[in-house]
């Protein structure tokens, strides 16, 4: 049996190239359909994929004008009609209210069956301003009070709270109900969280390496060293890769000239990779020994997602390399990680 | 009722429905075999699609965002525990396609931005289907939650709700054809600045509801919001009255008279035979009102535990030891005195016999409608043809199968009387309900 190697697709806006927009068969408005979302969430479950994820950002790029739609709204819409894949929205921590964030990943939770993971992510000084709360001098140690808040309301209700005793009128069991009284420097939550505990117990927390501190609870971090590795019990570690392939029609090097003819684009501290599918799947062969997944991200969706499917997921499956989760089986259990015992549980 | 047809204001009007899933609440029947789980989504799928095969405008999930308490303890009588709404309405949207969706959401403990932002991605997921509910939760103990705390004066939960809904349209409205425009205000309640990221939907922007009965309620809503959703939707001619005085305030902010929609909140219970209605709306008042319920609410009017006592037995012959009825809670007779509800509860009681339970029983019994699917029909076409709302929000005592019989004898005895839609007209909420452009854009 292979080490477990676990592919995410990430399937924000047209692609991490910044001119991905314009080469798209797509028109600008046609990126926000929700036609074309279902189709990668289906394509990708089909192929066995890991896991969807869905980047996000309150700030407008001035070379996109298309904007973005909200992550946790994308990650539920499909959460209906996929059975297997994972669903693993961004939802920043740095101004947000963290009884907001633990209610809408909960939710997702229940909506997927299981399936649903929160990337927790750091949000810039200028979204301050949209909210009127102070710039943040720590962004990445909020983070770590966020997520450690998160995961108290998600434990505030025991998985038996809900008793439904006709005998005594009772719905609830109060005393498996928990106040989280969580205090920090710019925050304060009472508890417990309005929505029941969902079926993970925990939704999977990923992080970006860039946000991550030693107090950080993360089960998954995004990082685009290829030196990572996991630390003995450590969270796993998942390699961000933005690739551009080589398409029927054009080479992976002209295409990417092409592209940056029409915008730059920005160093996200992700490792870049482009050439043939063939060769991306030998690549993704040769880090299977050393990382946990990666984290695809294609150019342009609409024309790499097409070498992807055609050649380098094909590729892996034949290694064995992409072992599809089972419909029904949680994100969790997908990733190996086990469902947590609750942290107010009396015994 | 030939002859009165003469007499109705709005003689072809029809019956709009929409389910409001209450999450938390006393009203959903847990206790019985039939009842399904509160938060799973096979109970909002089933209930969502049924709603839709029944041609309803929309779908409702209300909003709460801590769990309600009494004398310090959590209550444990009620249904508790609902799913965030956005996120819930983003799942079904992917699993319906005409339906509306609209997502209660207060306007003190969320951002504009943010909020404007999540509204107007589910609109564009949906299609052009989303809605929201405002409502404008106003105590310092759900603040406990959030980072401000419990900062909002009562007197300014309005002026605050207007503020922000005025910013969230301009988030919707910033889309320019190339671009987003910037989104600045600087009042005493929102000094911010930020562009939005999320185009224009199929409808334009959310449908705004409005839920609050105070004049200023009433008069934020018809200055804002294309409909509300009231809580006159058992009695006809405090339902008239009401809608009376909306289209008298509509008129006022400068609105066609009939621009602002009435859907009253409403429980419907519908049965073969005369004979089987009342049985049925009999057995759903019992399993509402359980003797440990009963004992729970005349205790939030006494201040104390009356859990001891006896419901077949009388009331408490004590006077209340508070003096008003807490709201926030979760009482249901939020600021009235104590004493003397207390008083005119035993005057009741002692003139009919009543026992504890009974009482309440009494009280709780105007929850909505019962008949035979003809019966309702008449009524509810007589309701909407009369002027006294334009539809009802229905809340289903059982989930997820409490809207089947609605759905299948009292919509088509409805559309036998052509006063029920016979498929949907368009795709977005917007054109379901008949609205005009956003009040923005006229
Ligand atoms: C029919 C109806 C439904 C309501 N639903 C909710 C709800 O789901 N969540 C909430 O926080 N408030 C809800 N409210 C409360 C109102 O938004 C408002 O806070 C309350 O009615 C007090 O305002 P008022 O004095 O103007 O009536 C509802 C009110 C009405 C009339």
């Amino acid at each position: 049996m292979p080490t477990p190697f676990h592919v995410f697709l990430e399937v924000d806006g047209g692609g991490w190239h910044p001119a991905a927009w314009r080469r798209s068969r797509t028109t600008p408005d046609q990126v926000f359909s929700p036609a074309r979302l279902k189709e990668f969430a289906v394509t990708a479950q089909a192929q066995g994929l890991t896991g969807l994820t869905f980047e996000d950002s309150t700030e407008p790029n001035p070379r996109n004008p298309v904007g973005h739609l909200d992550a946790v709204q994308r990650a539920a819409f499909l959460a209906g009609t996929t059975d297997a894949i994972g669903l693993l929205p961004v939802a920043a921590t740095t101004y947000s209210e963290p009884f907001h964030v633990a209610a809408q990943i909960a939710s997702l939770d229940h909506s997927s069956r299981g399936r649903a993971g929160w990337i927790a992510t750091t949000s810039p000084a200028a979204a301050a301003r949209s909210v009127n709360l102070p710039v943040e001098a720590d962004p990445a140690g909020e983070l770590a009070d966020v997520v450690r808040t998160v995961r108290a309301l998600w434990d505030s209700w025991e998985d038996d709270a809900v008793i439904r005793d006709v005998a005594t009128g009772r719905y609830v069991d109060r005393d498996r109900l928990h106040y989280v009284d969580v205090e920090t420097d710019s925050f304060s939550v009472k508890g417990p969280l309005t929505v029941p505990r969902s079926p993970q117990g925990q939704s999977v927390v990923a992080v970006h390496a860039r946000d991550l501190t030693p107090g950080t609870a993360a089960d998954v971090v995004f990082s685009g060293d290829e030196r990572a590795r996991r630390t003995a019990g450590g969270p796993l570690v998942v390699l961000d890769v933005e690739v551009a392939l080589d398409t029927e029609a054009h080479p992976a090097a002209d295409r990417l000239t092409a592209l940056d003819a029409d915008a730059t684009a920005p160093d996200r501290g992700r490792i870049r990779w482009s050439g043939s599918g063939e060769g991306f799947a030998r690549y993704l062969s040769d880090l299977a020994g050393s990382v946990d997944g990666v984290r695809v991200h294609a150019a342009v969706l609409d024309e790499d997602l097409r070498t992807l499917l055609r050649t380098t997921f094909p590729a892996l499956r034949v290694a064995r390399l992409l072992q599809p989760p089972t419909a029904g089986a949680t994100l969790r259990s997908t990733l190996g990680l086990a469902r947590p015992a609750n942290q107010f549980a009396t015994a | 009722m030939t002859d009165d047809t003469t007499e109705l204001r709005y003689p072809d009007a029809v019956v709009r429905f929409g389910v409001f899933f209450q999450g938390v609440n006393h009203s959903t029947i847990w206790s019985d075999p039939r009842s399904g789980s509160q938060l799973h989504h096979s109970t909002f799928t089933q209930l969502a699609q049924t709603a839709e095969r029944g041609l309803f405008d929309a779908f409702f999930l209300g909003e709460g965002l801590r769990l309600r308490e009494q004398r310090g303890k959590i209550h444990d009588l009620d249904v508790v525990g609902r799913p965030d709404a956005l996120t819930e309405l983003a799942t079904l949207a992917g699993l319906t396609s005409k339906i509306g969706l609209v997502a209660t959401q207060n306007t003190t403990y969320n951002d504009p931005a943010d909020l404007a932002r999540r509204l107007a991605s589910l609109d564009v997921l949906s299609g052009g289907r989303a809605a929201w509910n405002v409502v404008t939760t106003d105590n310092a103990w759900t603040g406990a939650n959030f980072r401000r705390g419990g900062y909002l004066d009562h007197a300014d939960r309005y002026e605050r709700a207007e503020r922000f809904v005025n910013l969230a349209k301009r988030v919707w409205d910033s889309w320019n054809g190339d671009g987003f425009d910037a989104v600045a205000s600087d009042d005493r309640f929102f000094d911010v600045e930020f562009t939005p990221t999320v185009p224009r939907s199929a409808q334009q922007h959310p449908v705004l509801f409005q839920a609050g009965d105070s004049p200023a309620g009433r008069d934020f809503a018809t200055r804002t919001a294309d409909v509300i959703f009231s809580r006159h939707g058992t009695d006809h001619a405090d339902a008239l009255a009401f809608a009376d005085d909306i289209r008298r305030r509509t008129v006022a902010a400068g609105r066609p008279e009939g621009d602002v929609l009435i859907l009253p909140g409403t429980q419907i219970v519908v049965a073969d035979t005369e004979a089987e209605v009342e049985e049925k709306a009999r057995w759903v008042l019992e399993q509402q009102v359980t003797p440990a319920t009963a004992l729970s609410l005349v205790g939030q009017v006494w201040g104390e535990d009356l859990s001891g006592y006896d419901p077949d037995g009388p009331l408490p012959a004590h006077d209340p030891v508070i003096e008003d009825i807490d709201g926030t809670r979760g009482a249901h007779r939020a600021g009235a005195n104590a004493r003397s509800l207390a008083q005119q509860w035993r005057a009741v009681a002692e003139e009919n016999k009543f026992s504890l339970r009974e009482l309440v029983l009494h009280h709780s019994s105007e929850r909505g409608f019962a008949g035979t699917a003809s019966q309702l029909a008449d009524e509810l076409t007589f309701w909407v043809r009369s002027g006294a709302s334009n539809g009802f929000n229905i809340t289903p005592y059982l989930v997820p199968s409490g809207l089947d019989d609605i759905v299948d004898q009292l919509v088509p005895a409805l559309q036998d009387r052509g006063a029920y839609p016979i498929e949907y007209v368009g795709d977005t909420l917007r054109e379901h309900l008949g609205l005009r452009a956003p009040l923005t854009r006229r």
